[in-house]
């Protein structure tokens, strides 16, 4: 008989084990979506047709039945790993992002701006109006190109004067399969969650996802391997930037 | 695998008695975050961030170019050879909690700088593991490196910016 098969000398517990199993992805089925959904579908009648063929030919068939006992318990191992693949990155943005989040408005001083970031020890803040809309973010490299290029202290230039003139944001029910591709795409770490009004409800970085990820890492290389290749994209040099700044004063 | 196969090389570097200007004007031409500090001799002294350029901006008041690299360095740089292996300084990432490590020779002389990207760009070129480097462990280091620093204090980690003498502790 094949070695990977579960050391039993019956089988009637090999089929104990394959029903507890089926049962247990049964209940998970009910969180996961179509995509595994399909792939139940091929799975379970294998276990059927094992049953059934047992049944008619009593124990002493089980070793007639080895081979498909055997692609019974890899085709259900399979399965098991995969269903879970979709699960931490299919997690909504809300389970994972942070509310506590820091903000500034554009007619701040970019010496208030880079104080919070001090004080809070964060490196990008969303720019809020006074409906708490978020207009834009300004992060730490933000404020210092703008100390190079307007060559001012901070407390003579406004946060208008050096954030971001592009906003990218997402909503708290996207996944964050999406939000990465988004990051991805902008080569962004950090994003405003806004609800749809454009209002921040909170903040999602590729660290958060990253902590989020770190328990379930074992039972879910899909992800991780997304949130890999997302690291590599963000990482990746952008164009040179077309425009130099003026020259130092 | 070595560290010297995937680094960066002819990394633009900075003296201790430029200003944060040029170190702004570097960052902003190459598209990076962090410019090393090297004396004369190519020997590395020290590593400047944009961070670090924005929170001296921000404590000193005054104009990039009034102020010196050397005033808002890092000077406790954790450092590798361009002989160690990937997953040694990946280790060093982890433990550290930073996601830039210099490569300096055996005479302390900057050879290059390997980042964390660098090292999720190998791993995601190379599905069954590069040489021993697997994907969670670059995982785990993204979400090491990414744990905010007040949470470093309370677990014990040291923070880098202890070698800067200027800077105030957060209050």
């Amino acid at each position: 008989m094949n070695s990977r098969f579960p050391k039993r000398n019956s089988s009637g517990s090999v089929l104990a084990e394959l029903s507890q199993l089926r049962d247990e992805l049964r209940v998970r089925l009910h969180l996961a979506g179509l995509e595994v959904r399909a792939q139940w579908e091929s799975v379970e009648p294998k276990l059927l047709g094992l049953e059934r063929s047992l049944e008619q030919q009593g124990e002493g068939a089980f070793e007639a039945a080895g081979e498909l006992a055997v692609e019974v318990v890899k085709a259900f191992r399979d399965f098991s790993v995969r269903s879970q693949e979709g699960g931490p990155s299919r997690a909504p943005v809300h389970d994972v992002m942070r509310v506590r989040v820091y903000t500034c408005s554009p007619t701040d001083t970019l010496h208030r701006a880079a104080q919070i970031m001090w004080e809070k020890d964060c490196g990008c803040l969303p720019v809020i109006d006074s409906v708490r809309v978020v207009r834009a973010v300004i992060t730490d490299r933000d404020v210092c190109m703008a100390a190079l290029i307007q060559g001012v202290p901070l407390a003579d230039a406004r946060v208008s004067s050096a954030m971001s003139r592009s906003l990218t944001v997402c909503s708290p029910d996207d996944t964050l399969g999406a939000v990465e591709d988004v990051m991805r795409h902008s080569q962004i770490r950090r994003v405003p969650v806004v609800d749809a009004d454009g209002v921040l409800v909170g903040m999602i970085s590729l660290g958060d996802i990253a902590r989020y990820l770190q328990p379930r890492m074992q039972q879910a290389p899909a992800s991780v391997a997304q949130l890999l290749e997302t690291l590599a994209g963000i990482s990746e040099p952008r164009a040179r930037p077309s425009v130099l700044p003026p020259p130092m004063v | 695998m070595r560290i010297d196969e995937i680094m960066t090389r002819n990394v633009r570097s900075i003296a201790p008695d430029d200003t944060l200007g040029t170190a702004a004007q570097i960052m902003w031409e190459n598209d990076c975050g962090a410019v090393p500090v090297v004396e004369a001799d190519g020997r590395l002294v020290g590593i400047v961030t944009d961070r670090d350029i924005c929170m001296a901006a921000q404590l000193q008041g005054s104009p990039l170019h009034d102020s010196r690299v050397s005033s808002a360095m890092a000077r406790d740089v954790k450092t590798c050879s361009p002989r160690d292996t990937p997953v040694t300084v990946q280790a060093i990432m982890q433990q550290n909690k930073i996601r830039r490590v210099p490569v300096v020779d055996d005479q302390g002389r900057l050879v290059g700088i390997v980042t964390l990207g660098d090292f999720a760009y190998l791993v995601s070129r190379n599905p069954d593991g590069a040489d021993g480097m697997t994907w969670t462990a670059v995982a785990h280091t993204l979400a090491a490196v990414s744990q905010p620093r007040i949470a470093r204090f309370a677990a014990g980690y040291t923070d880098r910016s202890s070698g800067r003498q200027n800077f105030p502790p957060n209050t």
